[in-house]
């Protein structure tokens, strides 16, 4: 068989592509690209302009987190947890700190639990606008872009003035969080919400109800209910599919059961239902934060633990699981009574969605869906390569 | 959501009202708007406040924090001359160093950007202006609800005044396990106090060990530099508690009592395992050492480590010296002595007690019988005051009465006493007093004079304090004039004001002022105003001995000029146990250099160390590369390899951390010097596979002894890996 | 739908109907049903339990036909190098009664080896492959287990406990050298802070 596309040493890399009688052709889509935040590329074999199959390729954001969070003292990870995914670093962080909690068996004082939940959401409503900007980008809306992301910046205002840091939180510390409220920070939280519950209307107006969205994304990577959950989707990718599940209310963590919200759900199971689910989960983050600082309690925010240069966690382990803007995030802990914890296992939202999922609603698509699927899935590649 | 397909079409036009706003966007440079008020910028340190301890260096995730030695900043108590140097191709910006540092200095500014194309702009020096040299408003930084140190000591317990007024029974009732754990776990390693430690002892190690709940290791760590831990551990003068980081913006860690609570929790039986691995079996002449107090004892420890046989010659009836018969037992009991000494007796030191050498046995005929003598006399020798009175046979030295308890001698206790002096010692004999008084009477009247003002007594305060509790009236600031003596009998003292106690030049100068009298009754007057040595011990060699002032001439290894005459302790160094023990432990080393004729060249450096190992490791290449292909050899030489490159990359000095336990354990680095020379000396056997194991087992040593040598953790985890490597050899060849 | 409990024998799908069980009602029930009795409840919403090697394929199709468990959350490998084993942790979500299920199940660390349950669940492909990847074990069955992370990764499975990625880092890369711009200000010089044998390549 003879080969148009070889490598330097004339190694076949495509085996049997482009061969005269093959209708089959491979591309290669990434790994900078567009239709996903970070780095991650598809092999797609299309004939005309049909996927016939693809196979994703991760591992440009390889940094080996796993085993650096071994080698470093339970505090020092909490610098770095926050990296393992950039867009919603903080259920980075709370899975970190609930994880030693859990085996320590650590209270946190109330106020921390909600200052957390605070900093779970701002983070969800930052996350979702990044995907709005980037699920627009994908089609050529490049207004809502520069909207959503100027929006995400009125909340990273917030985290810089909460944590200290605009992207990198580093802020929940197993035990509490580091640092209190900084005075009228509640009020800046307040306004920052109803701005943002003001524009959506006008994201209606110029995204969300946009004869050019709905007719590119309605029908357009099909995730019906059953594929849902035997594929293994999690997040508003299952709720899409009309599947009512959420970390939150299910397996609630910290003060997630004493607040009200709704967990909203698509019925399509396309990229426009997914999409919507978002669209509806920053109106409920917005009622959740509201509800945080009404209901904030005043107390101390930390629980003191030992020096942590000498921090010992006891032997054991835990599952910890939040709810993340993309979907089920869990931390698996093992502590062997040492002051480095044993294993980390970082088990990412994205891993059903960007990987398998991906695969199979590639396949049939059309190649200039291909960026638009990958972003109604929000999978985020760093976190599936760690 | 309804979708009006008909709006949706215009809809997205409605974006256009927004085009009159005003951009939400800063104009920079132009306008420049600082970071929010908790913003992690760059780093700022106050050079002042900054102690170098590089406790920051120690939490920073990613080695981006080095320590260098910045000019005009001395090394002192509690302090070096390193600051932190910030390398911003590897900072994070978590600021875990502002939240550990110990005093403060570290914090972070509001500012945004740097941006340059030299990337050398990039490491920065942080001082209190910061990387762009303007002043930016402070960011993050300490919160002190926020704590990562704690700084609180955990509160000892003690019996009550009611309970000890009257009894000899120890005051201080130790850590339990978990007060202990405690307040180990406050310590942040740095070191300062092994800079400040007389002995130079391991004291991060034995606490870290004592927080591992490794009590074992915790002893063992103690006895590398200081055979005398038990003692030490109740009444060691403590230095490094002075020195220690976490004291500077709290309590410091109480570094004494935990070594008494590891100590406590080690049976007597158990020190002998404990204890084997630092047996170096090397020289075999005699050594005689006159005097079984701290000094004395400490060198016979370590010259019977090296296989020396050793004599001690003590005119009392026990040994312990000034630990025994100057110590009263509440603060020092028995036990803690006995368990000691007759650990270090166990090892093979043969004890002659109730010789007076000078008087039973003079100085030359002990020369003639071995090869060195170790002088360790201590200041035995009250000095009195000299005023009128003091001839009377109601006035009494200090150090006499104190001995006189411990040996169970009887003596007058009158009602009324009056103690001279504001040392510790006079504290001892005040209230070991006050007890006897109490048993006596039921009551204590007891007044302490002295001529410093109650700011600058050289007491302890915790004595003043419980002797003030005991009833002791404290009466400081007077010098004595003379004793009253009304019919031969002792009524009293009388004193006058002491204006100051030393001149503009610090030399002890007391003035009075002679119309401010008081009087102090009492029938019984203590002298409790500091000892002095005996030089009678030292005939008939007096006059030969070089003298340096008042004191002998000795050299840093204490040898004087006699070079078989060596003299340590008080004598040398003054009244302190854990200097004397130093001062042992120091000339034990210099008896080796000298009866083993060996160079006294110091390995001070871990350069040279490193040197070592880096010809080791190369030797062990170029051998292996030229040894026959054995299948027991095969995959040595690419272990070998890596070894070398490790050691290549620790010479090229990548991290100044090294550098900083560098010249805080230089002394303590020393000591092991002898040990690590022994090793080498191990000789290779016949055939490869025997030399390889041999050389494995030295190499296993020389790495395990560097390791314990620095605390850096770069060198550390490389330490490791190469000790590692050896362990596992050495085991395999072990076993063929 | 009635309870499941009261239908042990019969398999049926699971169901998002019907009122979820309590936390001992589910152990009991994964006893029941799955003959495997190591299980017990850890903490709020959590069980765990130990599971022989051989009889974890057959425990996890009943655990998810016959309990409802049918979320396979995920599966960590912990490489216990001190026992010459791993352990592998079967992570199974209940949707129906907000449960979590934790296997564990030990293997001989040489060969690592352990069959597959990708037939029951397509998410344990990729986990299988990323422990494949980064500990060694093979899923026998699995026959997606091509690298995918490190695809240009030559050494040892990195994640195992006697690889030492401080060694790798030391062995392949160097530390920047920089010429501070504060020299002056350092007692004999930054550079006079590094060793003999520095130097060389500049």
């Amino acid at each position: 068989m003879s080969s148009i596309i070889t490598a330097n040493d004339g190694r076949d890399i495509m085996p049997g592509a482009n061969a005269p009688e093959n209708r089959e052709y491979n591309m290669f889509i990434g790994p900078n690209h567009p239709g996903i935040e970070g780095n991650f590329a598809l092999k797609l074999v299309v004939e005309g302009d049909t996927i016939v199959r693809a196979k994703t390729e991760a591992g440009f954001l390889h940094r080996g987190f796993e085993k650096l969070m071994e080698e470093r003292l339970f505090i020092q990870n909490i610098a770095i947890v926050a990296r393992i995914c950039v867009p919603d670093p903080d259920p980075n962080e709370e899975n970190y700190a609930r994880a030693i909690e859990t085996i320590a068996n650590i209270e946190v004082p109330r106020r921390a639990q909600f200052i957390r939940v605070l900093v779970l959401e701002l983070s969800r409503i930052g996350s979702h606008l990044f995907t709005f900007g980037g699920h627009a980008g994908t089609i050529g809306l490049y207004t809502l872009p520069n909207w959503s992301i100027s929006d995400r910046d009125r909340v990273l205002e917030l985290f810089e003035e909460l944590t200290g840091g605009r992207v990198y939180h580093i802020y929940n510390m197993p035990g509490g969080v580091r640092r209190d409220l900084p005075s009228g920070f509640k009020q800046r939280v307040l306004d920052v919400m109803s701005y943002i519950e003001e524009r959506l209307p006008e994201y209606d107006d110029i995204f969300f109800n946009n004869k050019i969205l709905l007719n590119r994304a309605q029908g357009i990577g099909v995730l019906p209910k059953d594929k849902a959950l035997e594929w293994g989707a999690t997040g508003p990718d299952l709720r899409g599919a009309g599947f009512a599940h959420d970390v939150r209310k299910d397996d609630p963590y910290e003060v997630y059961g004493e607040l009200e919200f709704e967990v909203p759900t698509g019925e399509a199971s396309d990229a426009y239902s997914r999409l919507m689910v978002r669209r509806r989960e920053i109106e409920q983050s917005i009622s959740i934060v509201r509800q945080v600082l009404d209901k904030m309690p005043e107390g101390p925010v930390w629980n003191k633990q030992p020096n942590p240069l000498k921090w010992r966690v006891p032997a054991g382990d835990a599952y910890v699981r939040t709810e993340s803007s993309k979907g089920e995030y869990a931390y698996y802990m093992v502590s062997d009574g040492g002051i480095r914890p044993y294993r980390v296992h970082v088990r990412g939202a994205s891993v059903t969605h960007g990987v398998h999922i991906l695969e199979h609603m590639l396949t049939g698509a059309r190649i200039e869906d291909a960026s638009q699927i990958m972003f109604s899935m929000d999978a985020c590649p760093p976190e599936v390569d760690r | 959501m309804a979708i009006d397909k008909i709006g949706s079409i215009l809809r997205p036009f409605t974006a256009l009202k927004h085009i009159a706003e005003k951009p939400d966007t800063i104009d920079v440079p132009r306008h420049y708007r600082p970071a929010a008020e908790r913003y992690r910028g760059f780093h700022v340190n106050d050079m002042e406040k900054c102690i170098g301890c590089g406790t920051c260096a120690e939490i920073c995730d990613n080695d981006a924090i080095r320590m260098v030695p910045v000019k005009g900043k001395e090394a002192g108590v509690g302090k070096t001359p390193y600051r932190p140097a910030i390398d911003y191709g590897r900072c994070c910006w978590c600021a875990l160093c502002v939240d550990v540092c110990t005093t403060n200095s570290l914090s972070m500014t509001r500012e945004y950007t740097h941006i340059s194309p030299d990337t050398n702009t990039f490491f920065i020096l942080p001082d209190e202006k910061g990387i762009h040299e303007k002043e930016f408003p402070t960011g993050w930084h300490a919160d002190d609800t926020i704590n990562f140190l704690d700084l609180k000591r955990v509160p000892m317990e003690a019996l009550s005044a009611e309970e000890r007024g009257d009894s000899f029974i120890e005051i201080i009732k130790g850590f339990s396990k978990e007060q202990a754990r405690k307040e180990a776990s406050r310590c942040v390693s740095c070191g300062l106090c092994t800079a400040a430690c007389p002995a130079h002892m391991n004291i991060p190690e034995y606490i870290d060990a004592i927080w591992n709940d490794d009590l074992t290791e915790s002893g063992r760590q103690m006895y590398k530099t200081n055979p005398l831990p038990d003692v030490c551990g109740r009444i060691c003068t403590h230095a490094c508690e002075t020195a220690c980081s976490i004291g500077v913006r709290g309590e410091p860690i109480s570094i004494r009592w935990l070594k008494r609570y590891a100590m406590d929790q080690i049976p007597a039986s158990q020190l002998d395992t404990l204890l084997t691995q630092n047996v170096v079996k090397q020289g075999s002449q005699s050594v005689a050492v006159v005097g079984a107090g701290p000094a004395g004892l400490a060198a016979a420890y370590y010259l019977v480590l090296m296989g020396y046989r050793v004599t001690v010659f003590e005119k009392h009836p026990k040994a312990g010296g000034m630990m025994r018969y100057g110590m009263p037992e509440y603060r020092l009991p028995y036990e803690a002595i006995d368990k000691d000494i007759d650990f270090i007796l166990s090892l093979g030191v043969e004890l002659k007690t109730g010789i007076t050498v000078g008087k039973d046995l003079p100085l030359d005929a002990v020369q003639k019988d071995f090869d060195v003598v170790i002088m360790a006399t201590g200041f035995h020798g009250g000095r009195s005051t000299r005023v009128p009175g003091t001839d009377h046979t109601m006035v009494f030295q200090a150090v006499d009465l104190l001995a006189r308890i411990t040996k169970g001698d009887k003596f007058p206790v009158e009602k009324e006493i009056v103690v001279i002096g504001g040392g510790n010692v006079a504290m001892d004999i005040a209230r070991s007093l006050a007890r006897l008084q109490k048993k006596q009477y039921g009551e204590v009247r007891l007044t302490v004079t002295c001529l410093e003002t109650r700011d600058i007594m050289p007491a302890d305060d915790e004595e003043i304090e419980e002797g003030t509790e005991e009833g002791i009236v404290f009466k400081p600031g007077r010098g004595p004039e003379e004793i009253i003596i009304e019919d031969g009998v002792i009524t009293g003292l009388k004193t006058s004001r002491c204006v100051r106690v030393f001149n503009d030049q610090k030399m002890f100068a007391p003035e009075f002022d002679k119309n401010d009298i008081e009087v102090y009754k009492g029938a019984q007057i203590i002298e409790a105003i500091g000892q002095g040595p005996e030089f009678d011990v030292f005939a008939p060699f007096t006059a030969s001995l070089e003298m340096a002032g008042r004191r002998i001439k000795v050299d840093e290894y204490f040898q004087s000029s006699q070079p078989w005459l060596f003299v340590v302790g008080d004598i040398i160094k003054g009244p302190n146990l854990i200097t004397g023990v130093e001062t042992g432990h120091q000339a034990a080393l210099g008896v080796d250099y000298y009866l083993g004729k060996r160079a006294r060249d110091e390995i001070t450096r871990i350069d040279e160390m490193l040197g070592i190992a880096l010809a080791f490791q190369k030797d062990q290449v170029a051998q292996l590369e030229k040894a026959p292909r054995l299948p027991e050899l095969a995959g040595l030489l690419a272990i070998e390899k890596t070894n070398l490159g490790i050691v290549e990359a620790l010479l090229s000095g990548r991290n100044t951390r090294i550098h900083l336990r560098q010249e805080l354990s230089r002394v303590m680095r020393r000591r092991d010097y002898a040990y690590l020379e022994a090793l080498a000396r191990i000789p290779a056997g016949p055939g490869a596979v025997e030399a390889v194991a041999v050389r494995a087992k030295a190499g296993f040593h020389l790495y395990t002894d560097m390791l314990f040598l620095t605390k850096s953790k770069e060198l550390e985890f490389a330490m490791d890996t190469l000790r590692d490597h050896y362990r596992s050899l050495a085991e395999r060849f072990q076993t063929m | 739908m009635n309870a499941q409990t009261q239908a042990p024998t019969t398999s049926r799908p699971p169901a998002a109907t019907g009122a979820p069980r309590m936390t001992e009602a589910l152990v009991s029930a994964i006893t029941a049903e799955t003959g495997i009795a190591t299980f017990r409840t850890k903490s709020p919403r959590r069980i765990e339990g130990t599971v022989q090697a051989d009889a974890l394929h057959s425990f996890a199709a009943a655990l998810r036909s016959r309990v409802g468990f049918e979320h396979l959350s995920a599966i960590s490998c912990v490489d216990w190098i001190a026992e010459g084993e791993f352990e592998l942790v079967y992570h199974f979500w209940s949707y129906r009664d907000s449960h979590l299920v934790s296997a564990r199940v030990r293997i001989p660390r040489e060969p690592g080896s352990m069959a597959t349950i990708t037939d029951l669940w397509l998410p344990a492909s990729f986990f299988e492959r990323d422990i494949h990847e980064f500990y060694g074990v093979v899923f026998q069955g699995n026959t997606d287990l091509e690298r995918y992370i490190l695809s240009d990764w030559k050494g040892p499975p990195p994640m195992r406990k006697d690889f030492s990625s401080r060694d790798f880092a030391h062995e392949h890369f160097t530390f920047k050298d920089y010429e501070p711009t504060w020299d002056e200000l350092i007692d004999g010089g930054y550079h006079g802070q590094k060793r003999q044998g520095e130097g060389s390549d500049e």
